[in-house]
């Protein structure tokens, strides 16, 4: 439960897609976030975020 | 689908949340023991740099102590990742598609292209706030809404909702 709760308050974006082994360099164009209308978007756009990525079966 | 993995990729503060505390909650929410049924369907751990793949391997080591079992029967795979290719819009924000789409809606009409949509911060808690379960901080929650701006008929209909799931 803590887990849970920690994780919704630090996760800054998720998205869902397809991870390849090959291909051209990573991921998400630098670090950039492209949602920036509403104002608690434009606010955890300018945070330094890291990114993880799990393959979820 | 190649290649390809169906994965989720999580933009994260680190200094609120690390990945080690990631990684632990990613082993306890899966059976890692269970043979992965195809490489679109797989459990993976998808590293991007050096420092995630030695964390990436000792939390491996670490689960299969705390389960009582070799390394070597531990199917979940530590892989790299060069690609990151973002799924169809209907796979996005699933739970506030499925149970509230005056919430999608709204969120849809601000970010028409499905990459903003995606990258969405007050999407992705709206997400994890409103599905899977109920037992959420809601207190929390009723913090953050005000913050979101969201339009005010929305804004209050959601308030009441966690008032009432705070109770």
């Amino acid at each position: 439960m803590k887990a849970t709760l920690l994780t919704i308050t630090a996760l800054i974006t998720v998205m869902i897609g397809y991870t390849a082994l090959n291909g051209e360099n990573l991921v998400k164009e630098n670090g950039k976030v492209a949602a920036k209308k509403l104002p608690f978007d434009q606010k955890t756009a300018q945070l330094d975020y890291e990114t993880a990525t799990f393959g979820i079966g | 689908m190649g290649d390809h993995t169906e994965a989720v990729s999580i933009d994260y503060d680190p200094k609120v949340i690390s990945y080690k505390q990631l990684l632990d909650h990613f082993w306890s929410a899966h059976r890692c023991d269970l043979n992965n049924s195809s490489r679109q369907y797989m459990s993976a751990v998808f590293y991007q740099n050096e420092e995630q793949k030695k964390l990436a391997l000792e939390s491996m080591a670490l689960r299969a102590k705390v389960l009582g079992i070799s390394i070597n029967e531990i199917k979940t795979e530590i892989l790299p990742v060069k690609q990151f290719t973002y799924a169809e819009n209907y796979h996005q924000k699933y739970y506030l598609s499925r149970n509230y789409s005056e919430v999608r809606d709204f969120l849809s009409k601000t970010y028409p292209d499905g990459k903003s949509l995606a990258d969405s911060t007050v999407a992705t808690r709206l997400n994890a706030y409103l599905g899977s379960g109920m037992k959420k901080n809601w207190k929390q929650f009723l913090d953050e809404l005000p913050h979101y701006g969201l339009p005010e008929n929305l804004e209050k209909k959601l308030e009441r909702l966690a008032r009432r799931y705070a109770k």
